[in-house]
């Protein structure tokens, strides 16, 4: 592969992926004077895109058309909700991200166990 | 001091900077909070590397692409695009359709790093990703002031950016698979980790939902459509669900 063609291709990545970035901030003043619909709608946006994120690494197995993907795909999504119903529980008492990590910890072994057993 | 003007030590301490403290707390918080997803980029960017080795990109070729994109799913396609032969237009406009979230991603940054100025938010905007946004976003909700955002922000983008940019070389290197325990039980790391963090949000039910409708239309959009135009289209269809009935919700209480 031609050297200089990989270097451009980075270099033009790079561009494109910073711009995207940096558009809004640019911008500043003038997304300031956003109505406060669209601004929450932005914010909603904000946490469509985690729940995406979640989503691409509990599915994954399914879009790969992996053999075992019903269970693999069952397994993390069970550990997934499990998390979700432990954290609503007791989120009173979620003051730090301590019991989180107790949590996420219980639940990554429970995967591995359940991964481990599956195998 | 006068009315209105605030003494060094006081403004020192509404950013997060107590006497004795080298560090700025919010910085140390973000850091350690970082170590999820550091784990996570150990092995994610492991695979980048090995994979730039595959596609002959040199050592260096490889280790500056993670530190100039910085997005997974982008990299990916660039190594194959460069495999199958594609035109560099080609590589640079599905870039832009991958990483087109980026956008939606500094927009929602925008009143979280309110006041900080733009000289110190630009050198810092390469280390964005979706993770490192998710943990800012999450993480920033009762934190009293645009530094303290940004302060964290640093510190989980210092404590994760670095290990993907180290692993990248790492995996060039060893080059060698990953067993498939690694590769089953790895990826769960993060979904776990972001709903222990989006259910510290538990009372904003509007964006829980948005949340969760995303994670339930995703895997439709992908089945039925491309992976990319789903990423897009999940978040704009799931944020204009939840913010029409909230809207309703509004319109039913006049």
């Amino acid at each position: 592969m031609n050297p200089s063609t990989v270097w451009i291709t980075i270099i033009g990545a790079s561009l494109v992926s910073f711009g995207l970035r940096a558009i809004p901030f640019v911008a500043r003043g003038w997304f300031k004077n956003l109505s406060p619909g669209l601004t929450y709608f932005i914010q909603l946006c904000g946490y469509a895109i985690i729940g995406s994120m979640m989503a691409e690494a509990v599915f994954s197995p399914l879009f790969a058309s992996d053999p075992s993907a019903l269970t693999d795909v069952a397994l993390r999504a069970g550990c997934t909700v499990l998390a979700l119903l432990f954290m609503l529980r007791f989120r009173r008492q979620v003051l730090s991200l301590g019991v989180g990590y107790v949590t996420f910890v219980v639940l990554y072994l429970l995967f591995i166990s359940g991964s481990v057993y599956h195998g | 001091m006068s009315a209105g003007l605030v003494s060094p030590e006081a403004a020192a301490l509404d950013r997060g900077i107590s006497a004795g403290d080298r560090l700025p707390r919010f910085f140390l918080l973000g850091l350690r909070e970082s170590v999820p997803v550091a784990v996570s980029f150990v092995i994610s960017f492991f695979a980048v590397g090995a994979l730039s080795h595959a596609s002959q990109l040199s050592l260096v070729q490889a280790v500056a692409m993670t530190g100039l994109v910085f997005a997974g799913p982008a990299q990916y396609a660039i190594l194959s695009f460069f495999t199958s032969g594609a035109s560099i237009p080609v590589i640079l406009l599905s870039v832009l359709v991958i990483n087109f979230r980026f956008l939606i991603m500094a927009f929602n940054l925008l009143p979280v790093f309110r006041d900080v100025p733009r000289r110190y938010i630009f050198p810092a905007l390469p280390m964005l990703s979706a993770s490192t946004f998710a943990l800012t976003a999450i993480g920033t909700a009762s934190k009293p002031s645009g530094w303290d955002n940004f302060q964290y922000y640093l510190g989980v983008c210092l404590g994760s950016f670095p290990v993907a940019v180290l692993m990248t070389g790492v995996g060039y290197i060893l080059s060698a698979n990953l067993t498939p325990e690694l590769n089953k039980t790895i990826p769960v790391i993060l979904p776990i980790y972001f709903v222990v963090l989006l259910a510290k949000d538990w009372k904003k039910w509007g964006s829980l939902a948005a949340a969760g409708t995303a994670f339930c239309l995703h895997p439709i959009l992908v089945i039925t459509f491309s992976k990319d135009f789903a990423t897009l289209a999940t978040v704009l269809v799931s944020a204009l669900i939840v913010s029409g009935f909230v809207n309703l919700a509004d319109v039913e209480k006049k």
